[in-house]
């Protein structure tokens, strides 16, 4: 069952007969979190920008094949752009993601706003997050990245929320440990 | 378990609530884990402040933007490979009529043996020409196996080649049938190509390469022999093929890309150096053989 409002619905028939100004639209107001999102995924403002590319690609092809999701259209959005960040991670060996992590790093660390005032920088828990499992990352980076609440991460995951939960814990508690130890 | 479970909870509750992430308040309300939520608030806290600074997305998204609004502008061209839709749908009516005819031949099986034994030997422009092309797709779609679609679709065009030598050297024009088929024949090769195994599909490019090649040479010889009514014709087939030998070499320095373009029956996403995605994907520069030559001696 599609979980959709009367204009996302009205919007998508739109698109689906390929209305340009439909697909614009879609576009320009769901791209900015999707960026954000991937950002924080991957680190990397031009990586991320090209990948925002490919989701919102796959988003028209998937419209275009009239393709049914089950989820509300925004977490059908996050799920496509978790799948195409792990497509991302996996066709990218670690020195590449590396040498990323080095770019952003630097670029993070001047500005005063960077660093967390407290006992860890901001380039240390990014980096620390990294660590984590793929599903810790995903639900951490959602909930406190995103600020999307328990039940829409485990609408984007296909988790429950008491799975959702537990990753969220776990990852919280092994971020914790990466950092102190 | 049971305490892990209720922390999780306490946790999530905590968390729900944004005001939650201070410990102070937090912690009376869930006295049973305050020890353990404690830290786990405190990183939260700093985990959502490490994430907060976001780049301005507005300037930075206009490029994927674009690339968005090209991709609608510019529908799909097919989604199943041509080879796999001859059966059904993109049958024409004149080849539905065709597959009429050869069920009423095949009713009278002894006189249709004879006329597609006859078929066989026509040549462009006789009766029984398009009967012969008929047959040979549908020996063509009935191969099971990549590498054999790939035998028969190389000598099938390796028949059109050789059909075209006649048509110049008694100065005819070249029908558009023949150049369509050329067309498709190279198309449905690289199809059979994209098809075949992992490892094989290097040795299968090499060979349709290779392949290409000597028919191109044969094509290349003809030209002096061209009369302005069929120099055209000449060169669409010799255009065709020269596209059909870049993908080839394209394919062998990238197999995977080439791979899922081909088996998501989207050739236009295995763009070749000169190519436009808005464009047709048959649009390659007449020219750019020249440019490639040198790297044809390497294969």
């Amino acid at each position: 069952m599609n979980s959709l409002s009367a204009s996302e619905e009205k919007l998508l028939a739109r698109a689906r007969s390929n209305d340009r100004g439909a697909i614009a639209e879609l576009y320009d107001g769901y791209a900015p979190s999707i960026y954000r999102y991937l950002y924080r995924r991957v680190g990397n403002a031009q990586v991320a920008e090209d990948l925002t590319g490919d989701v919102f690609v796959k988003v028209l092809e998937a419209i275009r094949r009239e393709q049914v999701w089950r989820i509300s259209f925004r977490a059908w959005l996050y799920r496509i752009a978790h799948n195409v960040a792990v497509d991302w991670f996996r066709s990218h060996s670690s020195d590449d993601r590396e040498a990323l992590d080095g770019l952003r790093l630097e670029a993070d660390t001047p500005g005063p706003s960077a660093i967390v005032a407290g006992a860890w920088s901001q380039a240390e828990l990014r980096s620390a997050l990294r660590k984590l499992t793929e599903n810790q990352q995903q639900v951490l980076v959602l909930r406190f990245g995103e600020g999307l609440k328990a039940r829409e991460v485990a609408e984007i995951l296909g988790k429950s929320v008491g799975a959702v939960e537990a990753l969220q814990h776990r990852g919280l508690a092994a971020l914790r440990d990466l950092l102190e130890g | 378990m049971g305490h892990e479970r209720s922390l999780s909870r306490a946790l999530a509750a905590c968390l729900e609530r944004r005001g939650a992430l201070d410990r102070s308040v937090a912690e009376p309300q869930h006295p049973d884990c305050a020890p353990q939520l404690g830290p786990l608030l405190t990183t939260a806290a700093y985990l959502t402040r490490a994430l907060e600074p976001a780049p301005d997305p507005p300037r930075k998204l206009q490029m994927s933007r674009a690339r968005l609004l090209a991709a609608a502008a510019n529908p799909p061209r097919r989604r199943t490979p041509r080879w796999r839709q001859w059966p059904a749908a993109r049958l024409r009516l004149a080849d539905k009529l065709l597959a009429a005819v050869i069920t009423v031949l095949i009713l009278f099986a002894p006189l249709s043996r004879q006329m597609v034994s006859a078929a066989r030997d026509s040549g462009p422009g006789h009766l029984l020409y398009p009967l012969k092309l008929h047959v040979e797709r549908v020996q063509f779609s009935g191969a099971e196996q990549p590498d054999i679609r790939i035998a028969l679709g190389l000598a099938f065009l390796g028949e059109r080649v050789a059909e075209v030598q006649p048509l110049i050297e008694a100065e005819a024009t070249i029908d558009h049938a023949l150049l369509v088929e050329v067309q498709q024949l190279i198309d449905q090769l690289l199809y059979a190509v994209a098809d075949t195994s992992e490892p094989m599909m290097e040795e299968s490019l090499r060979y349709v390469a290779l392949q290409l090649q000597a028919y191109l040479a044969t094509l290349e010889t003809l030209k002096e022999a061209t009369t302005p009514s069929n120099a055209g014709d000449l060169q669409r087939i010799i255009r065709a093929c020269r596209r059909g030998h870049r993908v080839t070499y394209y394919a062998l320095l990238d197999l995977s890309a080439f791979r899922q373009a081909y088996r998501a029956g989207r050739p236009e996403r295995f763009l070749l150096p000169g190519e436009s995605p808005l464009g047709s994907i048959y649009g390659a520069p007449a020219d750019f053989y020249a440019l490639i030559k040198p790297w044809e001696n390497r294969l």
